[in-house]
């Protein structure tokens, strides 16, 4: 094997697509921001934000000034270096799923065979962070929050990578482009629904949003793992979530609907498809959480050992026989 | 009990957790010391007093009219049923006479005031539970009650609005109309919050045989109200013992099967509807009259102990009164739902995991400056 | 249970009980007990199915009145109980009866340091530690006032 060169171009590449990537997660975070407190007040019958500019866009940006300016209170007895970490750590691996997703046709950072595997792998990562957050906030409110989302997360990885590989059996292929261009016909929610349901059910819990939100339940737990956290280190643990929306909703377009397949969807304009689709997942999660009530832990743990996980294993199964037998 | 990490490691690796005095289910000042074993709180100790006021030594201090405003700020979600239960006692002892007009104008803000008191109660329980919409729903219902109350009498929360012989206001007829234009919306939102919250999967996973009171813990609590009532215990004192013109109206006790805090919930739901037939029977036989009967310059009490129960939206609340034939009571003891309804906590939760400690404690539906009073 | 059964019934239990004017004084029997027939009173009552509804004290010459409440869940029946504290200063707890009263005789303690003898957790409840011996409704000597006087006299067993 040669050894790689990398011409000025690919840097440049490079550089341009981190840069883009780590706006698009903070913007990813205003717009969902100010969507979730929009979608919140219809839900509840009242305004939102509403001062600053038109129907208050510009609420989300001043909060982030507001929130860079706050002071970063470390609790005395606190790690201080892992209670200083824990909001990078989650910051980090949801940058880098960004890398591998199919925005269109020629719009991606890398399109690596085992694309699927990569973005799992590396979202992993992101309980970690949790874990370190409420280990280092010597809080034991927290401690509850990061135990209950070590348990939760590790449950639900099983159905989520279930699910996939019965997507997978039917394309052949790890790579994102590869999946997405066998949906030219037919979206894979139409194949596969009961993969389908079960990844948008375990993905809402991967990503700790309600009706699963027990790490940060606040009324059991006050805030959970995030508690002692204030300022711009809570803040990178809300932009960290929301881009964990978007990283699963966003798998769950390329797997289940189509990815950037849609009308008029060129080399670019596909871009707006998948971002119209994965922004619509996302309202979905975000009306679900101010619609339920959170349900409770053991019930959390069952409906991952008891349902998901063996019904994945069905699915997965029939999914073998009959692409075996085609 | 013994937990299966208990078996194993022994009773050292319990720790204390101390839920409050500021914490987001707690809804006020109490603080909560729990011995947890993991998630389950096998000791639990409610530690009381941060919010005293001493009203009982208050009222020691100061004539029988100033008093009135103090009533109102033990419950403060349900105002006018506390002042009830004062201005009841005071004319039992005064012998005064109240005029018929005030005594319906009495039940309807009372009621009223009940079901704003249970639209908090309900809205904050399902909070409790996570989700966050109902609340905003209860608030929305709520905002009519207190337009209307704040119309006649002059606030939102805190009402000061009951005298010995009578009320300070005469209701008109934009109150009236009012009244019945929130029956008819209260009617038809009823249906809404069923299909939201007591329909819910969730929400009955969650509360159904979590924080089962029975008869006999009911009796050695001192536990009334919604609480008791959803334990199938139909006491309620409007009927048991009435006071003021509640005999005069048709109306049920709503009670629970389980004594869980499913039954709870769906108890103070249903008081809601029942609430809502009172008001509007009232309405409908509301007398002419004066609402006020002019009292005497300073009111002076004869010697004597004398008690006064009501409903209140929590439960029977007792006046006890001693007087000494002076303008200022020898001794007024308060007997307040709540603090009888928090009692049973150590034992109705012990060895419950946290979650269905909070679905249990947001049950008894708690006004901690109550308790506190 | 009626109220006219339970006064037929707290006499052949030995209590000295009286039917009261409901009308006037809001309950419906009267018991004049002995410092010493607590428990079994207590006992009685929970074995008839009543409730406990509320347990706090009167500061008065000669001696604090402890008054106990207690009703009935399906008839309308209120029965009040009044003991004079004797001179030790300490009555027997009910709080291992009706568990209720535990916080109601703490209650009663922080606020006129009646003393309830076999309470299992007798620390203060409402004040903090550094004040518990305050005693806040002991009415000060001027201010105190016999038992005629506030009309509880004839209550005494």
């Amino acid at each position: 094997m040669d050894t790689m060169q990398l011409s000025f171009y690919d840097v440049l590449r490079m550089v341009i697509a981190f840069v883009l990537i780590v706006s698009l997660v903070f913007i990813n975070a205003i717009i969902m921001g100010y969507m979730e407190r929009k979608m919140a007040a219809k839900i509840q019958r009242r305004w939102g934000p509403m001062e600053v500019g038109f129907q208050g866009w510009l609420q989300l940006i001043l909060d982030g000034v507001k929130i860079i300016a706050k002071q970063l209170i470390v609790p005395k007895d606190a790690d201080r270096t892992l209670f200083r970490m824990a909001p990078l750590l989650a910051f980090t691996p949801v940058v880098l799923p960004f890398l591998v997703l199919p925005f269109s046709k020629s719009l991606f950072g890398r399109d690596i065979n085992l694309g699927l595997i990569f973005i799992i792998a590396v979202s992993s990562i992101n309980v970690l962070s949790i874990f370190v957050a409420g280990w280092a906030s010597n809080n034991k409110y927290s401690m509850f929050g990061s135990i209950r989302s070590v348990s939760q997360n590790i449950a639900y990885e099983i159905p989520i990578l279930l699910s996939l590989l019965s997507v997978v059996l039917v394309t052949h292929t790890y790579s994102m482009q590869g999946i997405v261009a066998a949906q030219g016909s037919i979206w894979f929610c139409l194949v596969q629904p009961v993969a389908c349901i079960i990844y948008l059910i375990s993905a809402t819990a991967e990503t700790n949003r309600a009706p699963f939100d027990l790490p940060e339940a606040e009324s059991e737990l006050t805030a959970g793992y995030h508690t002692e956290y204030s300022g711009f280190g809570f803040s990178l643990f809300v932009i960290a979530e929301y881009a964990n929306m978007f990283t699963v909703c966003a798998v769950a377009t390329v797997l289940f609907f189509g990815g950037w397949h849609g009308p008029f969807s060129g080399e670019y304009l596909g871009a707006l498809w998948f971002l119209l689709k994965v922004f619509l997942l996302m309202l979905i999660m975000v009306w679900v959480r101010w619609t339920y009530p959170r349900v409770r832990f053991d019930q959390l743990m069952n409906l991952a050992w008891k349902y998901l996980i063996p019904f994945s294993l069905v699915n997965l199964l029939l999914t073998a026989l009959i692409v075996k037998c085609i | 009990m013994v937990t299966k990490l208990e078996k194993i490691a022994g009773p050292k690796h319990r720790f204390l957790l101390n839920m409050g005095p500021q914490h987001p289910s707690t809804h006020g000042v109490l603080r909560i010391v729990l011995e947890m074993d993991g998630e389950y709180a096998m000791a639990i100790d409610p530690v009381l007093g941060y919010g005293h006021r001493m009203h009982e030594k208050m009222a020691e201090g100061r004539p029988y009219n100033g008093f009135y405003p103090n009533t109102g700020r033990m419950d403060y979600l349900g105002a006018i049923l506390f002042s009830h239960g004062y201005v009841g006692l005071l004319e039992r002892m005064s012998g005064a006479e109240v005029p018929e007009r005030a005594e319906f104008i009495r039940v309807i803000t009372a009621e009223l005031n009940r079901i704003s008191s249970h639209l908090v109660g309900i809205g904050a329980y399902v909070l409790d539970l996570g989700a966050f919409t109902p609340i905003l729903y209860a608030f929305d219902d709520r905002e009519m009650i207190l337009d209307m109350l704040e119309a006649i009498t002059g606030s939102r929360l805190t009402y000061c609005y009951f005298r010995v012989g009578g009320v300070t206001k005469d209701i008109d007829d934009t109150f009236i109309r009012r009244a019945r234009a929130f029956i008819d919306r209260m009617r038809s939102r009823l249906p809404m919050y069923k299909d939201l919250v007591t329909d819910n999967l969730i929400f009955l996973k969650r509360t159904k045989g979590i924080g089962i009171i029975d008869r006999d813990m009911a009796a050695r609590y001192g536990i009334t109200g919604p609480v008791l009532r959803g334990s199938g215990i139909s006491y309620d004192v409007r009927k048991s013992e009435p006071y003021s013109v509640y005999d005069r109206f048709d109306f049920d006790i709503p009670v629970g099967e389980n004594g869980d805090s499913f039954d709870r919930y769906v108890v103070r739901m249903e008081e809601i509807a029942q609430s809502l037939r009172i008001i509007e029977q009232a309405l409908d036989a509301l007398p002419d009259g004066p609402v006020m009967v002019k009292p005497k310059k300073k009111l002076k009490l004869a010697a004597g102990g004398c008690n006064y129960t009501v409903e209140a939206a929590r439960g029977s609340l007792s006046y006890y009164l001693v007087g000494d034939g002076s303008d200022t009571p020898y001794r007024l003891k308060i007997r307040v739902p709540s603090y009888s309804n928090l009692s049973p906590l150590p034992e109705l939760c012990k060895g419950m995991l946290l979650s269905d400690l909070v679905t249990a404690m947001g049950s008894l539906d708690l006004v901690i400056p109550e308790i506190d009073r | 249970m009626k109220s006219s059964e339970a006064v037929i019934k707290l006499n052949e239990a030995g209590f000295k009980a009286e039917p009261a004017e409901v009308t006037r004084v809001g309950y419906h029997v009267t018991v004049a007990l002995g410092a010493d027939q607590i428990r079994p009173f207590a006992e009685w009552l929970l074995s008839e199915g009543f409730f406990i509804d509320f347990l706090s004290a009167v500061d008065a010459s000669p001696a604090i009145q402890l008054i106990y409440q207690f009703a009935h869940f399906d008839a309308p029946c209120r029965i009040h109980a009044q003991v004079s504290l004797p001179d030790s200063g300490a009555v027997d707890t009910i709080s291992d009866i009706y568990q209720g009263a535990d916080w109601h005789e703490r209650e009663t303690r922080d606020f006129f340091g009646v003393v309830f003898s076999g309470h299992h957790n007798l620390v203060p409840l409402i004040l903090c530690d550094e004040d518990k011996d305050l005693k806040p409704l002991l009415k000060k000597e001027g201010a105190k006032k016999s038992l005629a006087d506030i009309g509880l006299g004839e209550m005494v067993a």
